[in-house]
């Protein structure tokens, strides 16, 4: 018996020992943020999650990123200059350094983007050098495995200058590259480090503010500062922490004992610490709406759809049920996604459209009724099961039934996949949907509801909205682009082709002596660059 | 050890190795029965999604890839991970979190025991006083509160109020970090193991020959120890076997609450995340777990009770 209980604890020693190797120092100055996911890849090529681009963006630069007003800024690119016919952009690279001490040349991008469009490295976010977004030359063959990855529309001219060719101009190139699917890979490197790049301190390079020293999966990622940044001077802190704590109440918990300084609240939370000095309420990107199937008998009237979209109370979604910082939606294109050729806010110049109005509602439906010829209509809406849609759900069928007596909705509650297979098979008739953008551009949103597109589920078909999506496409003038845009979505709204619902907010606890953390809604979530920690 | 023995636990080895191959062919028809597939992206298109099940051989049949993962196996490569941490090797995924939860597991185990054995002695020697109820009281507490109400209980009062222990697990003060999880994580232990205690050891120290080792003039000491508890350890060892795999393979809950990075919290992720090959080396770490302590509680009862053999000496089962 003594002898069982003495390799007990022999066994519990070791284990305890082997926890302790090499301790890492860390500096008073460190900042710690709290996330409830953990990485998936700091591979630039592999990357597809918002806390994998958070933690790429603080180790490695690309062309551009973003400032903090969201405006899109030169990072890797010294100069630069764009062809008569904007299919051709060139780019001198400034004189930044890897952490290994070598140099980054134009070569590591070319690397890069062919791994990226290689059907072999199956990258999740290849579509972005195709067409609709970047339209790089070649990329849809290269990816589709018809073309050598050689082919691609990207070179080399020297060490410090790289050229890439486009099908078309695409105004928002520059924006497209802040997203580290476009960051540079030193090929030798990669190629030594084989299946392993990426997956730990030894197998990762950095040429940005900070370099990975340890990631423990599932727990941990520490970053120190990178010497060999060519910006470090402007890096104010010396270790930027990630700590993965999946249990939103424990994070909180930490925020308050001085383990975190970040910790984002749910809806139980906010109300507890919405006067906390802390607290911030920081907007997302996605947009929940309702998609509409034009296949549903009923559907196809517009007065239908248009009652229902005014009958939906959608600040007691955001203030009652939901109470996360999220923020009624009346538009379609998320505020502080994209910003214009006038330097605004897409949202600033222009306006909201199908906003709540009961009364308006119930004549819409009365108009219905008349042009349907019948009185009574069921529908079924389709959501999943996760957090509080089932909530949002029950709301929208209590409030459409309350004020528009004759229509009934039957709630159809599937997992998320099976719902999302159902909407793309367009099996559905009223679907709870979700969308987050791919880039800094409304057409990010307004290309999934152009005839014959992709996601377009609900079949749309508008002859005015195809036709200004394509003027916006193919005009020269960026402002006159920007007025189509705007225009579309007036008319795709007024369509009620989509009811949008709200956009999502992230109620977060910084600690208010953090400074610098510089919040996007698309690309790169948070920018840490100069994130710094004040006396 | 008897050479029936060794025969014994060779062939429980060796039916072990079958049973985890079954385990292992079972999850992988589970999995592909599954709604969904580990590339659950809406964005993903479908050309997309081809090119990921080829690249991890997906895209062949069910038995083909059941065989190319036992071949893997064999040479000791569980896989990549397809999401979690996508294309990691999931060796190099599992080693620390093993060790974490197992350590945990294993600390909650011994401080349970020996907590649970304490209360469960106090209670069977001062049977139906005061000590005794509140010995019963502890039980049905650790029974019927769940270990996550503990750890959030604890958290908040060792951790916020009285901030003496980190609220996270964190790897630079493994032992310092991991006290509350294991406190919450041990009270079902406590409870089960007082509750057997007790009961045995009423059972004990009323039998005849405990009256007659009195008699003797044995110390109270020696009584106790020797004799009464040494009995009264088969049962409780009956009781600790599937306690132990409970509490070591992870708890999920309290994982998660405290964010200790282990098994159970993994185990979880990869499930709903579709992570196939995660799912399976997870299973098959935990039915081998399982199997192992399994085993080893069998040669347990012989080495504490020598009445019980292992297997029949003369071979005819």
């Amino acid at each position: 018996m003594k002898k069982l209980l003495l390799a007990i604890c022999s066994l519990m020693m070791v284990f305890s020992v082997a926890g302790c190797g090499n301790r890492i120092m860390i500096s008073d100055n460190a900042v710690i943020v709290a996330k409830e996911v953990d990485v998936t890849s700091l591979d630039t090529s592999i990357a597809f999650d918002g806390i994998s681009f958070e933690v790429i963006a603080a180790m490695i630069e690309g062309l551009y990123t973003v400032d903090k007003d969201g405006k899109v800024v030169p990072a890797l690119t010294a100069e630069k200059s764009v062809s008569e016919d904007g299919k051709t952009h060139t780019f001198k690279l400034k004189d930044a350094m890897w952490s290994d001490g070598t140099f980054v040349t134009a070569h590591d991008f070319v690397f890069a983007w062919r791994r990226l469009a290689d059907p072999k490295t199956a990258s999740e976010y290849n579509y972005m050098l195709g067409s609709g977004v970047a339209e790089i030359e070649n990329a849809d063959e290269v990816i589709a495995g018809n073309k050598q990855v050689e082919e691609l529309g990207v070179r080399a001219i020297d060490d410090k200058t790289l050229e890439v060719k486009l099908t078309k101009a695409v105004p928002f190139f520059d924006s497209l590259m802040t997203f580290p699917s476009f960051f540079p890979q030193k090929e030798s490197f990669v190629k030594e480090k084989g299946d392993l790049y990426g997956l730990s301190p030894d197998h990762l390079l950095a040429n940005g503010p900070f370099q990975l020293v340890s990631w423990e999966y599932g727990s941990k990622i520490i970053l120190a500062k990178n010497t060999y940044y060519h910006d470090v001077d402007n890096v104010k802190t010396d270790n930027l922490i990630f700590k993965i704590i999946k249990n939103a109440n424990t994070a909180v918990l930490d925020f308050e004992q001085g383990g975190n300084d970040f910790a984002k609240l749910n809806g139980e939370l906010v109300d507890k610490y919405k006067s906390n000095e802390n607290y911030k309420d920081i907007l997302d990107g996605y947009l929940w709406y309702l998609s509409m199937n034009y296949h549903t008998p009923g559907l196809e009237n517009d007065s239908l759809r248009k009652a229902i979209a005014k009958v939906i109370d959608k600040e007691q979604i955001v203030d009652t049920i939901l109470k996360d910082g999220s923020v009624a939606a009346d538009y379609f294109v998320p505020k502080g996604l994209a910003i214009g050729p006038d330097g605004k806010d897409f949202r600033a110049t222009t306006g909201t459209y199908m906003s709540y109005h009961v009364e308006e509602a119930k004549e819409l439906w009365e108009k219905a009724k008349v042009e349907l010829g019948l009185e009574t209509i069921t529908f079924e809406l389709m959501y999943e099961e996760e957090g509080s849609v089932k909530n949002i759900a029950e709301f929208i069928k209590f409030q459409v039934e309350s004020h528009l007596p004759g229509i009934s909705i039957k709630l159809v509650s599937l997992p998320k996949k099976i719902r999302l297979d159902r909407m793309r098979l367009q099996d559905y008739q009223i679907g709870i949907t979700r969308w987050g953008p791919d880039y800094a551009d409304p057409t990010t949103y307004l290309n999934m509801l152009i005839e014959g597109a992709n996601y377009n589920y609900g079949s749309y078909e508008s002859e005015l909205y195809n036709q200004l999506m394509s003027d916006a496409m193919n005009t020269k003038d960026f402002s006159e682009r920007w007025t189509k845009l705007q225009e579309a979505e007036k008319v795709l709204l007024e369509d009620a082709a989509v009811i949008p619902l709200y956009q999502v907010g992230g109620a977060t606890l910084i600690r208010s002596n953090i400074k610098g953390i510089e919040n996007h809604l698309v690309g790169v979530p948070y920018i840490y660059k100069y994130v710094e920690r004040m006396k | 050890m008897s050479k029936s023995t060794m025969k014994y636990i060779g062939k429980r080895l060796l039916m072990s190795i079958a049973t985890l191959f079954i385990v292992i062919l079972i999850l992988f028809i589970l999995m592909k029965l599954m709604p969904g597939t580990p590339f659950n992206d809406e964005k993903l298109t479908e050309a997309q999604k081809a090119l990921l099940y080829k690249k991890y051989g997906l895209d062949k049949s069910i038995f083909e890839q059941f065989f190319i993962y036992i071949g893997n196996l064999l040479k000791g490569d569980f896989g990549v991970s397809y999401t979690i941490q996508k294309n990691a090797p999931i060796s190099m995924m599992l080693a620390s979190r093993i060790a974490t939860s197992f350590r945990i597991g294993l600390q909650s185990v011994v401080f349970g025991s020996i907590i649970g054995v304490g209360l469960g002695i106090i209670a069977a020697i001062k049977h139906n006083t005061i000590w005794d109820k509140i010995a019963t009281f502890v039980s049905v507490l650790g029974v019927s509160i769940p270990s996550f109400v503990f750890a959030l209980i604890l958290l908040i009062v060792f951790g916020r109020e009285i901030p003496i222990f980190p609220i996270t697990y964190d790897s630079f003060h493994p032992f310092l970090s991991s006290i509350l999880p294991t406190i919450a994580l041990s009270m079902l232990t406590i409870a089960q193991i007082a509750r057997f205690t007790r009961a045995e050891m009423i059972e004990v120290l009323g039998s005849d020959y405990m009256l007659l080792a009195e008699a003797k003039g044995l110390n109270r000491r020696t009584l106790l120890l020797k004799h009464a508890l040494r009995n009264a350890l088969v049962s409780i060892i009956t009781v600790l076997a599937p306690l132990i795999i409970g509490v070591m393979t992870g708890s999920t809950v309290i994982e998660k609450i405290c964010g200790i990075p282990g098994m159970g919290d993994l185990l979880v992720e990869a499930i709903q995340a579709n992570d196939y090959n995660v799912v399976i080396a997870l299973s098959f770490v935990y039915s081998a777990m399982y199997i192992g302590i399994m085993l080893i509680v069998d040669i347990l009862y012989g080495i504490i009770d020598p009445r019980i053999r292992l297997a029949k000496e003369d071979g005819n089962e």
